[in-house]
C-alpha cells in the first residue's frame, strides 16, 4: 500500500505550503517594521525583553519540539512500541525545571549585565571575555551539528509534502536527467551521496527550505522568529490534536490497539531471490510478497532492485512480517507484487524480542541491535535525568528566558507549556502506536512514519485536504527549531567575537549589516552542510541536546546561583563536561557493537550523566582550589545595587 | 523537589511492573486502552505532575521585580529627561 499525497487531490500540499510560507513572511516583514526606533542588538536578537505569555510559552514550547518530535520520536514510538511513554515522561516536569529553576534569575541577571546573549552574560557575570569565547566556541560547535541534521528534516518533510505535485516531478526529472548527463562533473559528484544516485527531490526540497528559513530569520530576527514559533506551535498542537481522534476512531480504539499490538513480533531482516516475469525487470521499493508456503509467508522490499538486462533473477533486501495477527490482515488487505520466490535467505534476527510477542507493549521494548532491548533500565533513569535537565541551561532556552518581560509572564507561562506538552507527547505515544497496526511495513522508513500517517487517516476519513495542514505540523516543528537555532549562533559571532573582542566601537549601522550577513553565511553554510547530512537524525538531536546540557548546566547554574563561583571553576566545568561527554561518544567508536552515534554506556548510563558529573567534579574542584570574584562583581550580582550602566 | 518526586514515582513503578512480559496466552491488563504499567507510572504522575506544575505556578511561585535594563533605562531617560 502506498500512502501518497496525490490520494488527497490536486495540488493541495503546494496551496498549504505556499499558504504556510507567506504567512511566515509576513510575520518577519511586520517584525522588521517593529526594529524601527529601537536598540537594534536588543530587539534584533532578543526582542527588546518584553515578550509576552503567548509569546514567550510557544515560542519555548516551539522551539523545544524539533524536527526530532515529529519526525525521530514517533518513529521510535512505531519501532518500539509503548515503551516510549517511559522514555519521554520526564517531560512531565520539563516546565518547571527548565523555565521555574533559572527563568526569573536568568532574567535579573541578564538586565543587570545588560546581555543579550548567553556568552553576553557569562563573560559580564565573571569579567572573563575567555569564558565568553569558549562558551561562543561551544554553542557553534553543536549548533552546526544540529543546524544541519534540522535541515535535512525540514527537507524530507517538505519532499514528502510536494511528492505529487506535478511542476516539482517535472523539475525533479529535469534535473535528473541533466545530472546523469552530467555525472562527472564537479557540482554532480559533490552532491552523490556515498550510496546511491543523486536525490534531485531532496536538494530541491534542501533550497526551498533553507532560503525560506535563512531569509525570513535574517529580515525579522528574533521577533520573527519568536511571532513564527507562534504560529507554528498553534499548527503543531492542531495536528496532534486532529490526528488523535482519527487514529483511534479507524483503529478501533485504544484497547483494541495495544491488543494488537502485545501479539506482535518484531520483523526479520531477510534477503529474497525473486524470479521476475521478464528479463531486465525491476522492484520498487515497499512492494508486497507472498510465497506460495501454506500459510504464507509475507516480505516487503526495503531497497529498489533491477535485474540484469540478460536476467529475470532479482536479489532483493526485504523485511519478514512475523507475527501472525499482521500476517492475517495484511494477507486480506495489500496487493502483493507479481514475482515467484525462489529462496529465503534469513539475514540478522532482532537482537531482543526477536519471535517473541509481548515487546510492544512493555519496557525494554524490542531493538534490532541491542541485545539489552531499547530501553534497558539504567537508560531509563538516564532520560529521565536528561529530558528534565538537559533543557535547563541549553543557550537557545536561556536566550528566551532573557527576553519574558516581567515574572508574571513566566508563571503564566510554566502553566500554558506545562500544559502544552501534555497535549503533545503523551497523545504523540498514542497516535504512533495506533500507526504500528494500521500502517505494517515501515520498520525500514519509520522517519516518514508522521506524514504517512498523516495522509492515511485523513484519506480514510474522507477529509484529504487536511493531510497538507497535518503534514505541516512537522514541517512548523523544524522551522521553529532552526530559526531559533541560527539566530543563537549569528548573535553569539556578532556579539560575543566581533563587538566583544573585535570592535568594541562598532556602529549600530556596521553591526546592523554584520548581524543580516552573518545569519545569511552561518544558514548558508549549514545549508551546505545538509546536501550529503549524516543519516541518523534523532541520534544528532540527542548528541547535541545531551552535550550542550553536560557543557552548560552546572557552570549555568553556579553562575546563578552561587556567589563563590569563579572563572577557573565554570571553565573547568564546562570542558570537563564536555570531555567527559565526547569521551563516551568516541569511546563508542572503538567498542564492537557501537559507534560515535550509539555511545559507550559507562554503567549502564547515557553520556550525558556522566558528562554532568565530570561537569560538577571540576566545577567543585577547581572553584574551590582558586580565588573567589571581586567583590564589586559579587555585589553587582548578588546585592540590591541598580543596574551597571551601558557596557556596549 | 517535584522532579525527584517523580523520578520515585515513574522509574520503580516502571521497573517493577512495566519490564515483565506477559506469559504466553496471558492477557496484558489495560486501564483507558493503554497497558496498566503505561497509566500507572507515566499517564497518572503526568496528570499530577502537571496540576502540581499549575498549583505551583498560580499560588507558589511569587512576583519579583526583575530590574531594568540598560536600554530599558536609556529609553527612560530620554522619554522623561527631567527625571
Amino acid at each position: 500500500m502506498m500512502y501518497s499525497l496525490l490520494a488527497v487531490g490536486s495540488n493541495a500540499a503546494l496551496v498549504t505550503f505556499l499558504l504556510y510560507t507567506l504567512a511566515v513572511f509576513a510575520l518577519a516583514w511586520l517584525a522588521n517594521k517593529a526594529l524601527a526606533g529601537k536598540s537594534f542588538m536588543s530587539e534584533y536578537f532578543l526582542g527588546s525583553r518584553n515578550l509576552g505569555v503567548w509569546a514567550f510559552a510557544l515560542t519555548f514550547a516551539a522551539t523545544s519540539a524539533s524536527g526530532g518530535t515529529f519526525t525521530g520520536f514517533p518513529a521510535k514510538i512505531y519501532t518500539h512500541g509503548w515503551v516510549l511513554a517511559l522514555w519521554i515522561a520526564s517531560y512531565m516536569v520539563v516546565p518547571i525545571c527548565t523555565m521555574g529553576l533559572i527563568g526569573k534569575r536568568v532574567n535579573q541577571m541578564a538586565r543587570r549585565a545588560g546581555a543579550i546573549t548567553v556568552p553576553d552574560l557569562l563573560r559580564d557575570r565573571f569579567g572573563s571575555r575567555t569564558f565568553g569565547l569558549l562558551a561562543t566556541v561551544l554553542i557553534v560547535y553543536f549548533m552546526a551539528f544540529n543546524l544541519s541534521v534540522q535541515f535535512k528534516s525540514g527537507s524530507v518533510i517538505l519532499q514528502t509534502l510536494l511528492r505529487d505535485v506535478p511542476i516539482f516531478q517535472d523539475t525533479t526529472a529535469a534535473l535528473t536527467s541533466f545530472g546523469n548527463a552530467h555525472a562527472d562533473s564537479w557540482l554532480v559528484k559533490q552532491l552523490t551521496p556515498q550510496h546511491g544516485p543523486v536525490d534531485w527531490g531532496y536538494q530541491i526540497c534542501l533550497i526551498l527550505f533553507g532560503v525560506a528559513v535563512i531569509a525570513y530569520t535574517t529580515y525579522g530576527g528574533f521577533r520573527a522568529v519568536v511571532w513564527t514559533d507562534v504560529m507554528q506551535g498553534i499548527v503543531m498542537v492542531a495536528g496532534v490534536l486532529i490526528m488523535l481522534p482519527l487514529a483511534l476512531y479507524q483503529v478501533g480504539g485504544l484497547g483494541t490497539a495495544t491488543r494488537e499490538l502485545a501479539q506482535m513480533t518484531p520483523p526479520q531482516n531477510a534477503i529474497l531471490r525473486l524470479q521476475l516475469p521478464e528479463n531486465g525487470g525491476s522492484v520498487p521499493k515497499e512492494a508486497w510478497f507472498k510465497s506460495t508456503d501454506e500459510p504464507p509467508r509475507i516480505f516487503w522490499s526495503t531497497h529498489d532492485a533491477v535485474a540484469d538486462a540478460s536476467s529475470n533473477v532479482v536479489e532483493l533486501q526485504c523485511m519478514e512480517v512475523t507475527s501472525p495477527n499482521e500476517l492475517a490482515r495484511i494477507r486480506d488487505s495489500h496487493e502483493f507484487f507479481s514475482a515467484t520466490i525462489q529462496n529465503v535467505e534469513l539475514a540478522a534476527a532482532p537482537k531482543f524480542g526477536a519471535n517473541e510477542p509481548g515487546h510492544y507493549v512493555t519496557a525494554p521494548g524490542p531493538s534490532q541491535t541491542s541485545e539489552s532491548g531499547f530501553l534497558p533500565f539504567g537508560i531509563a533513569i538516564s532520560f529521565f535525568f536528561m529530558w528534565a535537565l538537559s533543557g535547563t541551561g541549553q543557550p537557545q532556552y536561556m536566550v528566551r528566558l532573557m527576553a519574558f518581560k516581567d515574572s508574571q509572564t513566566l508563571r503564566r507561562a510554566i502553566l500554558t507549556v506545562t500544559f502544552y506538552f501534555g497535549v503533545i507527547y503523551f497523545p504523540l505515544v498514542i497516535i504512533f502506536c495506533c500507526a504500528r497496526v494500521l500502517m505494517p511495513g515501515l520498520d525500514h522508513e519509520a522517519d516518514s512514519v508522521m506524514p504517512r500517517m498523516a495522509v492515511l487517516l485523513t484519506t480514510n476519513a474522507g477529509h484529504g485536504w487536511l493531510a497538507g495542514l497535518l503534514v505541516a505540523a512537522p514541517f512548523a516543528a523544524v522551522m521553529s527549531t532552526v530559526d531559533s537555532f541560527l539566530l543563537v549562533v549569528s548573535s553569539s559571532l556578532v556579539r560575543d567575537v566581533w563587538q566583544r573582542n573585535i570592535d568594541p566601537d562598532a556602529s549600530e549601522k556596521t553591526v546592523k549589516r554584520l548581524s543580516y550577513w552573518t545569519t545569511v553565511v552561518v544558514g548558508g553554510i549549514a545549508l551546505i552542510g545538509a546536501v550529503n547530512p549524516p543519516q541518523f537524525l534523532q541520534d544528532i538531536i540527542v548528541y547535541v541536546g545531551s552535550g550542550l546540557a553536560a557543557c552548560f548546566l552546572i557552570p549555568v547554574v553556579v553562575t546563578l546561583y552561587w556567589p563563590r563561583a569563579n572563572t577557573a571553576g565554570c571553565i573547568a566545568g564546562m570542558l570537563g563536561g564536555f570531555c567527559a561527554h565526547l569521551s563516551m561518544h568516541i569511546w563508542g567508536m572503538f567498542t564492537p557493537g557501537h559507534s560515535f552515534a550509539k555511545p559507550y554506556e559507562l554503567f549502564g548510563l547515557s553520556p550525558v550523566l556522566i558528562g554532568l558529573f565530570g561537569s560538577l567534579v571540576a566545577t567543585l574542584a577547581v572553584t574551590l582550589m582558586t580565588r573567589p570574584l571581586p567583590d564589586d562583581i559579587i555585589r553587582k550580582y548578588f546585592g540590591k545595587e541598580e543596574p551597571a550602566a551601558k557596557t556596549a | 523537589m517535584l522532579w525527584f518526586l517523580c523520578l520515585c514515582w515513574v522509574v520503580p513503578y516502571s521497573v517493577l511492573y512495566g519490564y515483565d512480559r506477559p506469559a504466553p496466552g496471558e492477557e496484558i491488563p489495560l486501564v483507558w486502552g493503554m497497558p496498566s504499567w503505561v497509566f500507572y507510572g507515566v499517564a497518572l504522575p503526568w496528570m499530577s505532575a502537571s496540576a502540581i506544575s499549575i498549583f505551583m505556578c498560580l499560588f507558589v511561585i511569587k512576583d519579583d521585580d526583575l530590574g531594568l535594563s540598560p536600554e530599558e533605562i536609556e529609553a527612560a531617560g530620554n522619554e522623561s529627561p527631567n527625571s
